[in-house]
């Protein structure tokens, strides 16, 4: 039995050690994850508080996950995220003058946040399980293997989710360059 | 094209990488937020048993036989001992009440002889050969009641029970020789009364007449059993159960009795020494009292006539007369020719 599976039946009878030790184990990946997506402390504080409670909440209705704890963690929390931009609007992309007139601006961090911003929003643009890939391959280095397991998909659909994900936000983030592609294709 | 294409790939990648530079998380409200789910933890009341939903699972996994191989092997087996004694015992039960015209009787006769045999004690053998006596008896008088002639080979098994309680009885130590002795005088006794009763109100039957003469030959037996002990073992293990004026003193053939012709005789391993030993010319195997082709008579029932000859009520024998044939089989290799059967 190795140690994750140990944890998770100590976990089932409700021992506060084995519980306390999968919180410090797994919260700060799963805090780090939501604060990427959400991009607020408190709302990611939340998301991992409630991620945490639905835990408890499957183990003591005898559900939850049986292995790969930390794959189970993560999805609840993205089913979280996905439930919070559900409700709120989408947002407008920001700042787009602001981001081309960047030479401008003599304020490298501002810059970078506005960066992270239109990322973000554009992240919450894509499909949920896009969004799902593209955070978890190139934010979190999970291999494709154990991004395929998570979503329960087969290898292909994963490679093609991230195609799809990426060519998406080329659509996004990069409309001008997307408009020089399409005509050349055009031409050629 | 493709080129273009991975560099701006790239260029996504690595604006999406820029969210990697998150935030530190403040240990404060991560030290919060670990007690706050440890409190929540402590709000749920311990388990005492398997939750409800895993108990579900585990049913699911019964009926579909992922689990518990144990029940399964059980409950097959009690399938298959089902099937197999489950359909016989009820023929067997069926079979109880069969007359000999009707198709179970061989199961009766079956049952009867595995009935004795299972028997280990000479005393619930005796019993049982009585009974059984009384069984073939009572069977010829509805045969007999119902308008048909009894085939011989009832009046065979029946003397053939009779003779096995006549061994077991002469094989009893002294102590309990003349108790047994009376006990079975007596049931003789009661199935003499038993036919002659029958016989002053129902039509003649050859067949029953022999068992009469046989009846009256086993009853003087014992009346010499009880004066003189010795003559009775004696005679019983020379097979010699009655009076048999017809038979020829050159006939080398034994008084000894079986059942009928297909059924092996029963012959109980706790008595075989009075046939070794006292009889050394007589094999483990009974012979037939009657004569070689008494042995073609089917055990199917002839209809009855009431207009018989007068000769079939007196004769001992019934193979000597000629009013007989009426129970042989025309088929029969071994000359037995067919008379009709119906006057």
């Amino acid at each position: 039995m190795n140690p994750e599976t140990r944890l998770l039946e100590q976990a089932r009878c409700f021992d506060l050690t084995a519980l306390g030790e999968i919180y410090d184990c797994y919260s700060p990946g799963v805090f780090r994850y939501a604060i990427r997506l959400l991009g607020e402390t408190d709302l990611a504080e939340e998301c991992v508080a409630e991620t945490f409670s639905r835990f408890l909440k499957a183990l003591h209705n005898g559900g939850g996950p049986k292995d790969y704890l930390q794959a189970y963690l993560y999805q609840v929390a993205h089913h979280w995220i996905t439930d919070y931009y559900r409700r709120q609007p989408l947002p407008d992309l920001p700042l787009d003058e602001a981001f081309a007139n960047d030479q401008d601006d003599p304020a490298k961090t501002a810059v970078e946040n506005i960066d992270r911003e239109r990322v973000r929003a554009a992240l919450l643009l894509l499909t949920p399980e896009q969004r799902q890939v593209i955070v978890l391959k190139y934010l979190e280095g999970w291999e494709n293997e154990a991004v395929a397991a998570l979503l329960e998909k087969p290898l292909g659909s994963i490679k093609s989710l991230q195609h799809r994900a990426l060519e998406a936000l080329r659509r996004i983030l990069l409309p001008a360059r997307e408009e020089n592609v399409s005509g050349r294709k055009a031409y050629e | 094209m493709n080129s273009i294409s991975e560099e701006q790939d790239f260029e996504i990648v690595s604006l999406v990488k820029k969210l990697q530079q998150s935030p530190e998380r403040d240990q404060r409200a991560a030290t919060g937020g670990r007690a706050i789910f440890l409190a929540e933890a402590q709000m749920y009341p311990l388990p005492v048993s398997i939750p409800p939903k895993r108990r579900h699972i585990e049913w699911k996994t019964f009926f579909f036989r992922k689990a518990n191989p144990k029940m399964a092997t059980i409950s097959t087996l009690i399938l298959i001992f089902t099937l197999l004694f489950g359909g016989t015992g009820a023929t067997v039960y069926a079979a109880q009440n069969s007359l000999p015209d009707e198709t179970l009787y061989p199961v009766k006769l079956m049952t009867e002889d595995i009935r004795v045999g299972l028997s280990p004690r000479s005393d619930d053998r005796l019993e049982l050969a009585l009974q059984f006596a009384q069984k073939r008896l009572d069977e010829m008088l509805a045969m007999n009641q119902a308008g048909y002639h009894p085939a011989t080979t009832i009046g065979d098994r029946w003397e053939y029970q009779v003779q096995s309680a006549l061994r077991l009885t002469a094989n009893m130590n002294e102590t309990a020789f003349t108790q047994t002795l009376n006990q079975v005088r007596e049931r003789l006794m009661e199935q003499e009364n038993q036919l002659g009763q029958h016989l002053e109100t129902h039509p003649a039957d050859p067949t029953l007449e022999r068992v009469r003469e046989q009846l009256r030959d086993h009853l003087g037996l014992l009346d010499e059993g009880l004066a003189d002990h010795d003559a009775f073992r004696s005679r019983v293990h020379n097979n010699d159960f009655g009076h048999h004026p017809e038979q020829e003193p050159g006939d080398t053939h034994q008084p000894g009795i079986g059942p009928d012709n297909t059924q092996t005789p029963f012959l109980h391993p706790a008595e075989p020494e009075h046939l070794s030993t006292d009889v050394p010319h007589q094999s483990a195997t009974l012979q037939p009292t009657h004569h070689p082709e008494e042995e073609q008579h089917q055990a199917t029932m002839q209809p009855q006539h009431t207009s018989q000859p007068q000769q079939h009520q007196n004769s001992p024998d019934p193979t000597s007369h000629p009013s007989e044939p009426e129970h042989r089989n025309d088929s029969g290799g071994n000359g037995g020719e067919h008379q009709g059967g119906h006057d």
